[in-house]
């Protein structure tokens, strides 16, 4: 059993290119997840603490809050978020760091369509994988506990 | 690939401006160029080349996710010009072609 829909969080300062990401996955993932766009950092990271996010799809350069620290807190709040990052040429070297972070992959701008629906195909099956993984193991300790008691 | 005179280049139409799933987004994007353009000449004229390298850097990822290929080279230029410290004339000229060449985006498609 799945829980329910996959969460795709996308983070860009350009609004021009979370309207096009979101509508390029909506048309591809419909029934499959659920996109929440922020342009603002401050918010993204605001809707990350309360937590449910599956995938993040962040710009790496922003200002005030970085992809990088994104990706932090993602990966603080929940350690099975599959991250990847937008970015320019001009920033590969940060993209390293991001390895470091946890980060699965990355998409370099200008974005190639094909490229975003397939890495994030790949991030939607690997998060399922993981919540029935942390389904079952709960399941079993609860029935472990139950058994006990 | 940049082209010898900018002029040359006619109208830039968006290889995405007649998919019925994006060409209202397209026709959005077109709109708001001028806001780039303002934006570009007041980083220029305040020497703000933070907002200047930002704003080109928007540019360069924007332009070529809706499709408008040919301006990417031009908007990384100005990108590159201000990361490499160019000044006056010759980062005006930079400039100024970014500017040319975003006045030639069109929304929908060649008639």
């Amino acid at each position: 059993m799945i829980p329910k829909k996959t969460t795709l969080l996308l983070v860009d300062d350009d609004k021009a290119i979370t309207l096009l990401l979101k509508r390029v996955l909506t048309r591809t993932f419909d029934d499959e997840i659920e996109v929440v766009a922020f342009n603002d950092p401050q918010m993204a990271w605001d809707r990350i603490e309360k937590g449910g996010v599956d995938i993040l799809v962040t710009d790496l350069d922003m200002p005030i809050i970085s992809g990088l620290k994104m990706l932090e807190c993602a990966r603080n709040r929940n350690a099975s978020t599959q991250a990847m990052m937008l970015t320019g040429h001009s920033t590969q070297d940060a993209l390293l760091e991001a390895i470091e972070h946890g980060a699965i992959d990355y998409l370099v701008k200008p974005i190639d369509q094909e490229e975003l629906t397939e890495l994030v195909r790949q991030a939607i099956d690997r998060s399922k994988r993981w919540k029935l993984a942390i389904l079952s193991t709960w399941k079993n300790r609860s029935q472990e506990v139950g058994a006990k008691g | 690939m940049m082209a010898e005179s900018i002029k040359e280049l006619g109208p830039l139409y968006s290889s995405m401006g007649s998919d019925p799933d994006f060409g209202e987004l397209v026709e959005m994007f077109v709109e708001e160029i001028p806001d780039r353009i303002e934006t570009i000449s007041t980083a220029l004229n305040t020497k703000d080349r933070e907002l200047l390298q930002r704003t080109a850097h928007q540019i360069k990822g924007a332009m070529g996710s809706y499709g408008f290929d040919a301006a990417t080279p031009y908007a990384a230029r100005l990108e590159g010009a201000v990361r490499d410290g160019l000044v006056g004339e010759e980062l005006e000229t930079v400039v100024a072609e970014l500017i040319d060449l975003c006045n030639l985006v069109r929304s929908g498609s060649p008639q």
